[in-house]
């Protein structure tokens, strides 16, 4: 069992090596300007919009970049191995198949986390920046003016306090990271089976695409009654049973419009996505053991 | 039949089987979760992509609701820049169906149509009829209110869109009951400022009824609190009373203040 788990470290451990010098760090540079100049962009909005706007845009930069590193670096796991011919050396020494895909995955999480993590850093600066130069201006302007006129800075700059260091943003970068697990999972399961990289990419981000619409095909399979026939029933519920709910994550788009989402909600999402990795997985593997190398 | 040789294939069906059962039934309990929360705002349907354009509705599909509809509040203030009040509330509409729990969509939008558009419209040279100009304007009040309307609706623990409603009753309708009641409702949200729960008397007071008036101040001075708290503003409470009763003419015995 323990040696199991030293193997899956180890591939881990090679896939995450592996990725970051491929440079995909980089991409924070991108991520880094973008938060910096949504934050600084929209200096003529209400105090609320600019907030929003600029966990908007980072969030948003978070999820692009997540998806790009969880799209590509997935899909190229495995033909990259096959090609190179690396498989064959690892798969020859006592490294089960299973072990093998599952190591290749956790490699993944791992890159996915250290860079939510770096933007996730990146993104803190940004905003915390901005807290201080909008307190900086409200206590410009309230400078030599009336007690009113003071307490009005005192009332902005306790909301500047709050929108800056708002701890439901934790809920919203986990949501962001549960989501590209799911998608790199996705990725993961059709390479075991898939011909290209290219081939990967191209449907699992279709079927990223379609898991946003699987709540309209779930309520028109469920609810949908004689409007819909027989044929489309099947298909929609064979759509229901195989493809995600993306939609779940949008609560994350909730938490930055200032709603408050439970944590138990988030729990529950999360567990999802947990329950949902662990059967992609055992599918992949399943497919991943039938396949000729 | 070769069991053996299948049973990959029958591994797969039963996995996906028993989890597909799972997935959808928890599926549907988030959703309904988020119903309750108030959290489903848009069906995708041809209005939205029409609206929308093809850019956007890639980028409402790939999970990104909430910078797209950044982008349509963006157009909001150019379309409120160039005074292009139907395009002005057409975008309002579509950025609070994207993000209905988002304050500042409904509270910024109402503000747009009911006094940006209205005063422009009030004030258009271009139009001789005095008749026409006023009933465009209290065309574009009526719009910011039904976005107030809908925006309260969507959002019951928000005091600020309730607070809006009391204002555009208050000073675009004068219609002073009405602002009571939505001065009441924004008062009544947990976490409002306390001032607001005077101005529901402030507003019966203008629409004239001083009864009613006098009941709400009565109402805020016999509730248990430390009266000398200035956040509670009780000094101006006190002076509404005194002047009440004395309209009024109170006898001593029943007074507050005899």
């Amino acid at each position: 069992m323990f040696e199991s788990l030293f193997r899956i470290r180890a591939i881990a451990r090679n896939t995450l090596t592996e990725a970051l010098r491929q440079k995909v760090l980089n991409i924070l540079l991108l991520f880094g300007v973008i938060a910096i100049v949504s934050g600084f962009l929209f200096a003529n909005f209400t105090l609320a919009e600019q907030f929003k706007f600029l966990k908007d845009f980072s969030i948003g930069a978070m999820s692009v970049f997540g998806l790009l590193i969880a799209l590509m670096g997935t899909a190229q796991l495995l033909p990259n191995e096959i090609e190179n011919r690396t498989i064959y050396t690892i798969l020859a020494k006592p490294v089960r198949r299973s072990e093998f895909l599952i190591g290749k995955y956790c490699g993944m999480l791992a890159l996915l986390a250290t860079t939510m993590l770096l933007m996730s850093i990146v993104f803190v600066g940004v905003i915390l920046t901005k807290e201080r130069l909008m307190i900086n201006a409200e206590l410009r302007d309230a400078q030599g003016t009336n007690a009113e006129m003071q307490a009005m800075a005192n009332e902005n700059i306790k909301q500047i306090h709050k929108e800056a260091r708002d701890p439901r943003l934790i809920q919203a970068i986990l949501l962001t990271y549960a989501k590209l697990a799911v998608v790199a999972g996705l990725a993961l399961l059709i390479s075991t089976f898939a011909t290209s990289a290219i081939f990967t990419v191209a449907t699992t981000f279709m079927v990223y695409i379609i898991g946003h619409l699987e709540s309209v095909a779930r309520a028109a399979w469920l609810t949908g009654g004689s409007e819909v026939n027989f044929a489309a029933k099947i298909f929609l519920g064979v759509l229901s049973f195989l493809v995600p709910d993306m939609n779940i994550y949008n609560v994350i788009d909730e938490i930055i419009a200032g709603s408050a989402v439970p944590w138990s909600h988030t729990l529950n999402v999360l567990s999802y996505t947990g329950i949902f990795l662990l059967i992609l997985m055992s599918v992949a593997i399943l497919i991943f053991n039938e396949r000729e190398l | 039949m070769n069991w053996y040789r299948h049973r990959t294939a029958i591994w797969l069906a039963l996995i996906l089987a028993a989890w597909g059962t799972l997935k959808v039934c928890w599926e549907q309990g988030i959703e309904r979760r988020e119903a309750e929360l108030r959290f489903h705002g848009y069906t995708i349907n041809r209005d939205l992509r029409d609206q929308l354009g093809q850019g956007m509705m890639l980028g409402l599909l790939s999970g990104f609701r909430g910078v797209v509809a950044d982008f349509v509040w963006l157009m909001v203030t150019n379309s409120w820049q160039d005074k292009q009040w139907f395009r002005v509330k057409s975008m309002v509409d579509l950025s609070t169906t994207l993000q209905p729990r988002f304050i500042p969509f409904w509270d910024l939008g109402g503000w747009h149509l009911a006094w940006n558009a209205s005063v422009d419209r009030r004030n258009n040279r271009d139009e001789p009829n005095e008749l026409r100009r006023l009933k465009e304007e209290r065309y574009w009040i009526n719009e910011g209110k039904k976005i107030y309307e809908r925006g309260a609706e969507n959002n019951p623990d928000s005091f600020e869109i309730w607070r809006s409603l009391g204002l555009l009753n208050d000073q675009k309708l004068h219609d002073y009951r009405a602002a009571a009641e939505a001065y009441a409702h924004a008062a009544a949200v947990p976490g409002a400022p306390v001032f607001l729960e005077r101005f529901p008397g402030y507003m019966l007071e203008k629409a004239g009824d001083d009864a009613a008036a006098l009941e709400v101040y009565k109402r805020l001075w016999y509730l248990p609190r430390d009266h000398k708290v200035p956040q509670f503003g009780y000094d101006k409470v006190e002076e509404r009373i005194r002047a009440l009763e004395a309209k009024l003419k109170v006898p001593r015995e029943k007074r507050v203040f005899p």
